[in-house]
């Protein structure tokens, strides 16, 4: 009797091992951290000195830039989503774009103050290096956030 | 934080802001952060990209991000329900993430 318990015992534990495999391997792995994205954009500069009459070269700041991609990877356009430049402790500009179009957004869409930086931010960043990432699918538009900064290393 | 509780919403709110503002600086990539097609989404998707480009906290922002956490984050969903379970303070008005706003810089 002692040895058939034992026997019951371990089969049912063998069974659960074999269901807990059964559902691991049942399960996708995700990556919710770094979900992977269709394409990677590259560019040759950034980090832009500002010319005298943007503000020169003691202004410093960020701009986000969303590079909108279509789905076979040509470059659209891009969106300001955030502009900030400061000289010598002093807000030049700050401006926010969050309500921005999934389309690219014309020069003279934007305030006075952030249009001026518009072709200096488009210089800089064209021509646009994009290269696709297999492992994920594409949208039919792809919006990927580049970072650029003002000012001196 | 949260009075020692780690299960929370806000506590994944923040953290998928700061995470994601880390790999932006470094590398850049995307910033979708809400599902895409539903109500919930769209207000939680505006609500991180207010927190996540601002200057300044936005406390309406942060409380509609983890209000809506659990429904309209591509995290949940991706991760199959994953935070269905975790508790949401809407009374928290000083979070951690506060003192690192703004995030890109």
């Amino acid at each position: 009797m002692k040895y058939l318990i034992l026997l019951t015992t371990f089969s049912f534990m063998l069974s659960k091992c074999d269901a807990q495999q059964k559902d691991t391997g049942a399960s996708e792995p995700v990556n919710i951290l770094s979900p992977a994205f269709p394409f990677v954009v590259d560019v040759n500069r950034k980090n832009i000195i500002l010319p005298d009459s943007l503000g020169g070269m003691e202004s410093k700041g960020i701009a986000a830039l969303a590079i909108l991609i279509d789905s076979t990877g040509n470059f659209d356009g891009f969106n300001i989503k955030k502009l900030s430049i400061n000289r010598f402790g002093t807000n030049i500009v700050d401006f926010v774009n969050v309500n921005g179009p999934s389309e690219v957004m014309k020069q003279t869409a934007y305030p006075a103050a952030v249009a001026r930086y518009h072709h200096l931010l488009a210089k800089s960043i064209i021509p646009v290096k994009i290269k696709r990432n297999p492992s994920a699918k594409p949208e039919p538009l792809n919006e990927f956030i580049l970072i650029v900064r003002f000012g001196r290393d | 934080m949260l009075d020692g509780r780690i299960a929370t919403a806000n506590n994944e709110v923040e953290a998928y802001l700061f995470g994601k503002a880390v790999a932006i600086n470094a590398v850049g990539g995307s910033t979708q952060f809400g599902v895409v097609g539903t109500q919930a989404g769209q207000k939680y998707q505006q609500a991180m990209e207010t927190l996540f480009y601002g200057t300044t906290f936005d406390l309406n922002a942060y409380q509609t991000a983890v209000s809506n956490f659990k429904e309209g984050s591509a995290a949940n969903l991706q991760a199959k329900g994953i935070y269905n379970n975790f508790s949401v303070d809407l009374k928290l008005s000083n979070p951690v993430i506060k003192k690192f706003i703004p995030l890109l810089q």
